[in-house]
């Protein structure tokens, strides 16, 4: 009797692995924060991609007979100080954002997960030479790293684009080389090494899948970070140019200078950074908490 | 731009999410912060009262001096105060003598008197006696001499951004104690204004002797001595109980606090903490006598424009007169100022029209090509080669917030009428302005002419001719050439504003500078300041600190 119960006890506390997309989508409905902010990351990337649809007006149309008009019926969110339409300065800068946030995310997180592979992989002396520079990078405070970047280069969004994906880079190097060295060690890539598989082969096919899990929560909360620091730049003018509709560059340009004759210039594009981070940063932990190993066996 | 809307269709919709949206974030109803043109007083005469000793007067800045070595900048950072530690042998009157704000007699400051010679290559200052340098480590009081001063413009001369004004001296003497007689290389009837300006300060040679710079010590002969520096944070006066006019100054202290972001300055002022600022526009001003009725303003009116679009005019497509003359017609200058400045600001022009008229130039007074006229400025684009425009670059510094406004409609307009695409660069301070002072660039800047120098010489000669350093607009002219060289050779002044209007009709005829519209701004004080009036393009908190000498507070 007693050998029975334990064998039933036993089933019952085996884990069950779901599918990462069940898993997400179980996480969603626990979580009405994570879902608020997956709906919220399709309404800017909804908005980001349909901005042409979307604005009432021409990002870069001037109308300086109604500077600084206050939020009215034809311009809800007002105008700036040459008279553009705020709204639509604010649906395009959703474009230059995400533009800048999922290019750079792209490029640090593509760079980090190479470096961070081979390092894993590899340990020895290549590890030893890519993460001291790693190191090096990284005893740079982010912010000063990509000022100082955009500075030598030419302040242009291309440039901060690449600054940031620089400041990202030895972080996410440092996520997968762990990550790898987790994975290396399982009995599945010794049966692979054991049978000749070719160290590429083993790399892409048997490590890679088992890794991108934390890289993607990693890119996501980049992302969040990305749009702010893009914002940063060009709050500090070394970002995008005028007149491209930035909402950093909005908020600094304008917003700062008109504060207080008009509000609604800093208003809404910090509005729209502050929500447009906090989607991000909020859909991060919920995918962490959807993909993390041991949550997903529940 | 979108016809009105009569049924809701997706931008209505978005349209009126929006509205909604921002109900919720901007409270209180809606207005529109525009405004009439100014309705405050140009002059604010002296008070006619006793003036009171004492109080300690405040200032919310937005500059801070770079470097406190006069022989190393003319920004307005150090000339917001160094004119107060520090003498000229001339100067411009101060608000209790002028008779308004664009009197520009000059006044003995250091010199008593002086005296040009019949060929205006030798002038000779007769130095006020018993002046003393401030008791200060390492000068400590001694008296002032004429030697003094030869051992100052030598040092200015040799070094730093001033060279280029006392280059032109070819040797000075001091026959006496109290005399100095400087001998040009050429004739100059207007080198006492030279002399006058700001950047021209008396410093003390025992400190550059000792120290090999200026850059820990100011120690000179002016009312206050500097108390304080502390970069970025403050700079304290103090009174100079030794300085030469008794009785002088009336305030005991003035303290400049570092104070970049402009509402903080506002709301400094607002609560009483700065006795004294500086606001752009008329609907600035409006907000803060809605709090501070009993604020006193004064509408500021330049007499000229420092920036203005410089083009590579040494190389293509600038070097080509339609080119110049196609862009200047095709910016809407008066738009600019009926807008971005409310009203309250100048077209532009880059000599001071004191010098040449009496009233302010109007539109008309520059000729035809500065007129908004799109449609002959793409013929003339057209015939010069251009009938699709073409690509450029402009790079500026953000001096104020209004000149991004500006820059962008200068790219609207030229996009617009004459399909040039601009991309603009905008840069920190440092890297514009070396950029732009080595003339290296191609393309457009928003340049610059300092804003310290208010004389006729260095207004026309110093930035226009063609071999000077200061020529930042790259201006190759054999006429200006003449006209400039002309004009510091010709003492009468019924002939010199005949020579500097044919130099401004040339520069407008030619495109040489193509000026941009300027906000006036208005100066704002607290109730109890008096004597303390901004002159012609010398603001009093800054280039025209001078006057502040004579300031006292009632209360």
């Amino acid at each position: 009797m007693a050998t029975v119960t334990e064998r039933v006890v036993s089933i019952e506390e085996a884990p069950v692995v779901i599918s990462r997309t069940r898993a997400l989508l179980a996480a969603l409905r626990r979580k009405p924060l994570g879902a608020a902010s997956a709906a919220l990351l399709v309404l800017i990337v909804f908005t980001a991609i349909f901005a042409e649809v979307l604005a009432p007006y021409d990002p870069l149309a001037t109308r300086p007979e109604i500077r600084l008009a206050a939020p009215s019926w034809e311009h809800p969110f007002g105008t700036d100080d040459i008279g553009r339409d705020v709204l639509s300065r604010v649906i395009y800068g959703a474009r230059i954002s995400l533009w800048v946030g999922l290019l750079a995310v792209g490029i640090g997180t593509a760079a980090g997960m190479i470096i961070g592979l081979l390092c894993g992989y590899c340990e020895g002396r290549v590890d030893l030479i890519f993460q001291r520079v790693m190191d090096a990078v990284q005893a740079i405070p982010g912010l000063l790293l990509a000022l100082a970047i955009v500075s030598v280069l030419r302040p242009n969004t291309t440039n901060a684009m690449l600054a940031i994906a620089i400041v990202i880079i030895p972080g996410n190097s440092r996520i997968v080389r762990g990550a790898v060295m987790s994975a290396k060690q399982n009995r599945y890539v010794e049966a692979a090494q054991a049978i000749g598989c070719r160290h590429p082969r083993i790399i892409l096919s048997h490590i890679l899948p088992n890794v991108t899990a934390p890289i993607l929560v990693i890119a996501s909360i980049w992302l969040g970070n990305a749009i702010l620091i893009e914002a940063t730049l060009s709050f500090l003018g070394v970002g995008t140019q005028p007149p491209t509709p930035s909402w950093g560059l909005m908020l600094s340009s304008t917003g700062r200078a008109f504060m207080e004759q008009a509000p609604w210039l800093a208003i809404f594009p910090g509005l729209a950074i502050s929500l447009a981070v906090l989607g991000f940063n909020l859909f991060g932990d919920t995918l962490r908490d959807a993909w993390d190993p041991k949550l997903r066996r529940n | 731009m979108p016809a009105p809307y009569s049924r809701l269709n997706r931008r209505d919709f978005v349209r009126l999410s929006a509205a909604g949206v921002s109900a919720a974030a901007v409270l209180g109803p809606g207005r529109r912060a525009t405004a009439a043109a100014s309705p405050y007083p140009d002059w604010l005469p002296a008070s006619s009262k006793p003036p009171k000793r004492g109080g300690v007067m405040t200032r919310a800045s937005a500059w801070d001096p770079p470097v406190i070595d006069p022989r190393h900048t003319q920004s307005v950072g150090l000339f917001q105060f160094v004119g107060l530690t520090s003498n000229r042998l001339v100067r411009y009157p101060f608000t209790d003598e002028a008779n308004g704000p664009a009197d520009l007699t000059l006044k003995g400051d250091l010199a008593e008197s002086w005296q040009g010679s019949a060929d205006f290559r030798v002038w000779t200052f007769k130095l006020r006696q018993g002046v003393k340098w401030q008791n200060l480590a390492p000068v400590n009081g001694r008296e002032f001499v004429a030697a003094d001063v030869k051992y100052c413009f030598e040092q200015y001369a040799k070094e730093g951004v001033q060279a280029f004004t006392f280059q032109e001296i070819e040797g000075i003497e001091t026959p006496d104690k109290y005399t100095v007689r400087v001998h040009l290389k050429t004739p100059n009837t207007l080198f006492p204004q030279n002399v006058a300006e700001p950047v021209a300060v008396l410093f003390a040679r025992e400190v550059l002797e000792e120290d090999g710079d200026l850059k820990k010590r100011l120690v000179g002969t002016g009312p206050y001595t500097l108390k304080e520096h502390t970069r970025k944070v403050r700079i304290v006066l103090q009174r100079n109980p030794d300085y030469y006019d008794k009785g002088r100054p009336y305030v005991d202290e003035y303290v400049i606090l570092s104070t970049p972001d402009a509402a903080t300055r506002q709301a400094a002022f607002r609560t009483g903490q700065a006795d004294f600022i500086w606001v752009a526009s008329p609907s600035e001003a409006e907000l803060i006598r809605k709090t501070n009725p009993q604020t006193m303003v004064q509408a500021y009116h330049n007499t000229l424009a420092p920036f203005g679009v410089a083009l590579a005019q040494d190389r293509p497509p600038f070097n080509d007169l339609r080119v110049r003359r196609a862009i200047s017609m095709a910016i809407d200058r008066q738009k600019m100022v009926d807008t971005v400045f409310e009203g309250h600001g100048i077209l532009g022009w880059g000599v001071p029209y004191i010098y040449y008229q009496d009233t302010p130039p109007t539109a008309k007074d520059f000729g035809p090509w500065w007129q908004y006229k799109p449609a002959e400025a793409k013929k003339l684009l057209t015939d010069a080669g251009h009938p699709n425009g073409f690509s450029t670059t402009l790079f500026y510094y953000e001096y104020f917030p209004q000149m991004t406004s500006q820059v962008q409609l200068v790219q609207q307009d030229l996009k617009k009428n004459l399909n040039i695409d601009v991309r603009i660069t905008k840069l920190d301070y440092t890297s514009y302005y070396g950029r732009y002072v080595e003339s290296k660039w191609d393309g457009m800047s928003w340049g610059f002419q300092s804003g310290h120098a208010v004389g006729l010489d260095e207004r026309t000669y110093m930035y226009m001719h063609s071999k000077s350093t200061k020529n930042f607009f790259r201006v190759n002219d054999s006429v200006i050439d003449d006209l400039t060289t002309k004009l510091r050779r010709t003492p009468d002044r019924a002939e010199q504003r005949a020579i500097a209007k044919k130099i401004v009709d040339r520069e407008y005829d030619q495109v040489l500078r193509m000026w941009m519209p300027y906000d006036n701004g208005f100066l704002l004080f607290q109730p109890h300041m008096r004597n303390v009036a901004a002159g012609a393009l010398r603001r009093s908190d800054g280039y025209g600190s001078p006057t502040l000498a004579r300031t006292w507070m009632e209360k």
